[in-house]
């Protein structure tokens, strides 16, 4: 009985390992699917209207000539597109109606009709009243078939790694069963985002073909007028102005039948991704020059400006990581060894998971939990979390006391006080033991964080009753784990943990010189998730970001365990990495850098400087939990962060100090270190695990 | 209530009752009713006056325009006065600043019963209407009957593009202290040539018995060459004007591009190049302006005078070939082209 007993556990164990890995592939692929169309359709959108104002332009311009709007010879005659583009499934058309009575409240807009887009623009005369009506419209029909054949290829693709998983897992444990899907996962993220990068590329060369055929145009005029190429004046100050006017030109190159050459703009990711798709004989299918030849044999090349797209396919794989990231290590955390240490697993993981649930809630725009400032919010998670480590196991009632009222009131009226209940209760559950504070624990907490960010950035309101709601059940997770912890594992509590939060507030400064340099971090993060564009995100842009930099930090954290057990470098690598966050972030500030691409690889550093911190002479005195107590440290820093970098009204005049900050607090550590490592090193290791 | 208190409550009642009637039935006039506008042109119903005239089609406007043509006579002038007069149009519209100036008339007339008095009208093609008295400031009449249009471009503006043709520090003017719009204008320039930190050689025309002389125009182009002038630009005098071909083509055989106020320098003579407002477009504008005071019920004096926002930017090919002074690729995009020379 013994045996059947345990293989139908297992049997279950397996069954909700492939329901939760198929769930988890599914909504992964499904929400990115989803993000990257609506980006698709945005980047059409932003085309269709760049080209609408240029067409505008043109138009008013062209009827101050004295053309007229319709007939031959008119505005509309001139402004159409090359007929390159005006055929197949994204072909480009454009219609100007001279309007019947003059009217000034004739608006510009956008929509879509029965497979089309449509721009609309007033075209004004030369004293501001609108004339005439410009439509520029675009067939979807490409983009549409392109979704349709994506969608289809993500049913087929994910019941695929379903079924191959539901085989494996017959004959595999669970860990070893997902490791052929998890491949062809992967293979199925990237064949996603190849087609999103390959269709906002196409977007972007049409862009690009129109706006060299208007650069044409110009240059054509000069020739028919007889100016000699050699003798045309300001070609560079032209060319300039026109990679800087028409953004989906990347660089531009005229040359002349005697090899007078003018160039502008400067692509080289382009021409490296050019030269590749040429070498690997996909021109055919990714073009990203535009060339036309002019009158006298004048050829005038350009590239398409490929950054945009690499940025949006960028955020599209770190999103999909994030999700990867996240997914993975709580299956990882839940079923290794077969679900041997599944109640350790949760018991880690779910107060960490319900704590950044709470800060995300916070960063979702207008939070879903309550209508109190956001500083308000992040103050109180910050403070009840304090509170409810420094009474972990002290007073047994006092907490039951005050979470059952607090998160009564907090469901019926403004959720602030399930706020501060629940993050109270991740204090009282938080996992004190080294092994339970690893980065796979941390990066399986963000799973729910990352369902939250995922829901919303595809649209999805969340009400505040389901939050609460959601809150309010793992509020009482985590409180039944933390009251029946000592019944299971009572030996393995930690001793002194009651007076710890009190010892870093007196006695150990130390402690608090890592608890200031972990907020200024922190704060780094979240201030750049504040300029976090809304172009593909929307209002979840910034909680994303700062998702993504979370997973970075755990991964920084899970690199900087490859050291090993060579502790000096451990301390030389720690300094090293702190500067080296500072210098980082301040390129970005101060001399203009991408403060999301360089505040992202600072979090890498940021999670390795969090693992070496628990590693330094002056925290290995807090013994076998000294890790626990600087994630402990560090979650607290994350809440006090969110609180400043929201009351902060302009991100970049906090940014400098926060650097300076982080840099600074490195002195009493490195002081620190330095007299750890003259005062008989070997006998602080001596006891310490490495 | 006495009876008088009555009385006086009914006579209150019955002339708030009337007037409200009465504000009704003015509102409501001018939607059934169809306007006329009288166009007093001076030579034919050239581009002003045709896109006026296309203007009132197209807004829809319930009007009919009836054009009378002076010929270049001012003595027509008087008739036209005295059939506004008799008919008594809506309003009255009158093109350049000799019908402006003889059947509006100046602001402080002493008779100004010789003049079309309280029909309401608009002006355009003046090319300074403070000038010649017809407002008080260019940008508001501050005459209860009188608005209209600036076709002017400004002198800052002029100077800044001829800049963005040709780099320069230092250019003349030549002016005839004869004419108070031209000695006006010189200053004008000169203000703005401080204000853009360019060297202004500034050339007045000899005068003999008050009057200039023609012949004078290559010595003094000739002296601004000597001066290292390095462009020439004709701001407002009807004596360059007329006398633009030997000007602008002096100039050229001595090497010195010409920038005009006067789009006609350009496209009848040898300047480079005009920023001018298109004639159409100012009819247009006056079209609009109609359009306020008819059915918007805009009274002229409360209506500024109203300016294009956009000008256009002329270039004369044929000089810029024989210059060997191209024009600038930003500036080809969007110019219009004049006079262009036929293809090799």
């Amino acid at each position: 009985m013994g045996s059947e007993a345990r293989r139908l556990d297992l049997a279950l164990s397996r069954l909700a390992f492939w329901l939760a890995a198929s769930a988890l592939a599914a909504m992964t692929l499904l929400v990115l699917n989803d993000i990257g169309a609506r980006a698709i359709e945005t980047r059409v959108g932003l085309s269709l209207d760049a080209i609408a104002d240029s067409d505008r332009a043109r138009a008013e311009a062209s009827l101050d000539f004295g053309l007229p709007v319709n007939g031959l010879g008119s505005a509309e005659e001139l402004l159409q597109p090359p007929s390159t583009l005006a055929e197949g499934p994204d072909a480009l058309s454009l219609r100007l109606e001279k309007l019947q009575t003059v009217d000034r409240a004739v608006e510009n807009s956008r929509h879509r009709i029965a497979g089309t887009m449509v721009a609309e623009r007033a075209v004004s005369d030369s004293h501001g009243e609108s004339i005439a009506r410009l439509y520029v419209t675009r067939s979807m029909a490409g983009i549409d078939a392109a979704l349709a054949e994506r969608d289809r290829a993500i049913t087929i693709g994910l019941s695929l790694i379903a079924a191959l998983l539901a085989l494996l897992l017959v004959f595999s444990p669970p860990w070893d069963a997902i490791r052929v899907p998890a491949v062809l996962f992967v293979g199925g993220v990237l064949f996603m985002l190849a087609s999103l990068g390959w269709q906002a590329t196409d977007i972007s060369r049409q862009a690009a073909a129109l706006a060299v055929a208007d650069t044409a145009g110009h240059l054509n005029r000069a020739l028919s007028l007889g100016i000699p190429f050699d003798n045309l004046v300001g070609m560079l100050d032209y060319l300039k102005q026109q990679v800087a006017s028409k953004p989906a030109i990347g660089a531009i190159e005229v040359s002349g039948a005697s090899g007078v050459t003018y160039a502008a703009g400067s692509d080289p990711l382009g021409q490296i991704l050019a030269k590749w798709t040429s070498w690997l004989g996909l021109s055919g299918f990714v073009s990203l020059g535009v060339e036309q030849v002019l009158e006298e044999g004048v050829r005038l090349k350009a590239s398409v400006n490929i950054l945009p797209v690499l940025a949006e396919v960028g955020a599209f794989a770190l999103v999909a990581f994030v999700f990867f990231v996240s997914g993975g290590a709580m299956l990882r955390a839940i079923w290794q060894g077969e679900g041997r240490s599944l109640y350790e697993a949760v018991r880690s993981t779910l107060p960490l998971g319900l704590f950044f649930l709470l800060l995300f809630f916070c960063w979702g725009g207008p939070s879903a939990l309550s209508a109190a400032p956001p500083v308000a919010q992040f103050a109180s998670i910050a403070v009840a979390f304090v509170l409810g480590l420094a009474l972990q196991r002290r007073v047994r009632l006092f907490p039951l006391v005050v979470i059952v009222p607090a998160g009564g009131l907090g469901l019926w009226l403004d959720g602030l006080p399930l706020m501060a209940a629940s993050a109270l209760t991740c204090g009282l559950g938080f996992h004190w033991n080294e092994d339970g504070a690893k980065p796979v624990h941390l990066g399986a907490a963000l799973l729910p964080s990352v369902c939250f960010a995922g829901i919303t950035a595809v649209g999805f309101a969340v009400e505040t009753l389901m939050a609460k709601g959601a809150i309010a059940l793992l509020m009482v997770l985590v409180f039944v784990l933390a009251e029946i912890r000592p019944k299971v594992e009572a030996s393995r509590s930690p001793p002194m943990i009651a007076g710890f939060t009190l010892r870093i507030l007196l006695d150990n400064w130390i402690w608090l010189c890592l608890f200031a340099m972990q907020t200024a971090g922190f704060l780094l993060l979240a201030l750049a998730a504040r300029q976090m564009p809304a172009l593909l995100f929307g209002n979840s842009g910034p909680a994303l970001y700062l998702l993504v930099t979370a997973v970075l930090y755990a991964a920084g954290g899970l690199l900087a365990g490859l050291v090993g057990t060579w502790r000096r470098a451990r301390w030389v690598l720690f300094e090293l990495a702190v500067f080296a966050v500072a210098l980082i972030v301040a390129q970005a500030y101060a001399a203009g850098g991408p403060v999301l691409v360089n505040t992202a690889i600072a979090a890498v550093l940021m999670g390795a400087v969090g693992r070496w911190m628990s590693q330094l002479p002056f925290t290995l005195g807090a013994g076998h939990f000294r890790g626990a107590r600087v994630l402990a440290s560090g979650l607290t820093a994350f809440a006090a962060a969110g609180a400043i970098a929201q009351e902060t009204a302009i991100p970049e005049q906090a940014a400098l100090p926060a650097i300076l900050v982080y840099l600074m607090m490195l002195a009493p550590l490195a002081f620190t270190i330095i007299a750890g490592m003259r005062i008989r090193p070997r006998r602080i290791f001596s006891g310490s695990t490495g | 209530m006495t009876l008088l208190g009555r009385l006086i409550g009914l006579a209150a009642i019955l002339a708030l009752s009337l007037s409200g009637a009465n504000s009704a039935l003015a509102q409501n006039a001018p939607k059934d009713k169809r306007f006329t506008i009288y166009m007093a042109a001076w030579r034919g119903c050239e581009e002003a006056c045709q896109g006026f005239i296309d203007y009132v089609k197209e807004s829809g406007m319930p009007a009919d325009v009836v054009v009378r043509d002076a010929k270049t006579d001012k003595n027509t002038l008087n008739e036209f006065i005295k059939e506004v007069k008799a008919t008594r149009p809506d309003l009255v519209v009158t093109w350049g600043t000799n019908v402006t100036a003889q059947m509006v008339g100046p602001y402080d007339a002493p008779d100004p019963s010789k003049f079309i008095g309280n029909i309401p009208s608009i002006f355009m093609i003046v090319a300074d209407p403070v000038e010649a008295k017809i407002t008080k400031s260019q940008e508001i009449s501050n005459r209860p009957f009188v608005t209209g249009t600036r076709n002017r471009v400004s002198e800052i503006i002029q100077l800044k593009a001829m800049l963005e043709y040709r780099s320069f520090k230092r250019f003349g003017i030549i002016y005839n202290e004869n004419e108070l719009n031209s000695k006006v204008n010189a200053d004008i320039v000169k203000r703005a040539a401080d204000e853009l930190g360019l060297d202004l050689v500034m050339l007045p025309m000899p005068l003999y018995n008050g009057t200039p002389r023609r012949d004078d125009i290559p010595s003094l182009i000739q002296e601004a060459a000597d001066r290292g002038v390095e462009f020439l630009y004709i701001g407002s005098s009807s004596f360059i004007s007329v006398n633009a071909d030997i000007y602008t083509e002096t100039a050229v055989r001595l090497g010195i591009p010409v920038a005009s106020s006067y789009e006609t320098s350009v496209t009848e003579s040898s300047a480079l190049l005009a920023i001018a407002s298109k004639y159409g477009m100012v009819g247009r504008l006056a079209g609009y302006q109609a359009k306020r005071i008819l059915m918007d019920h805009v009274k002229p004096e409360e209506l500024p005078i109203a300016a294009l926002d956009r000008h256009s930017y002329i270039i004369n090919m044929r000089t810029a070939a024989a210059l060997k002074l191209y024009p600038p690729m930003t500036l080809l995009s969007y110019a219009e082209i004049v006079n262009q020379p036929d293809k090799k």
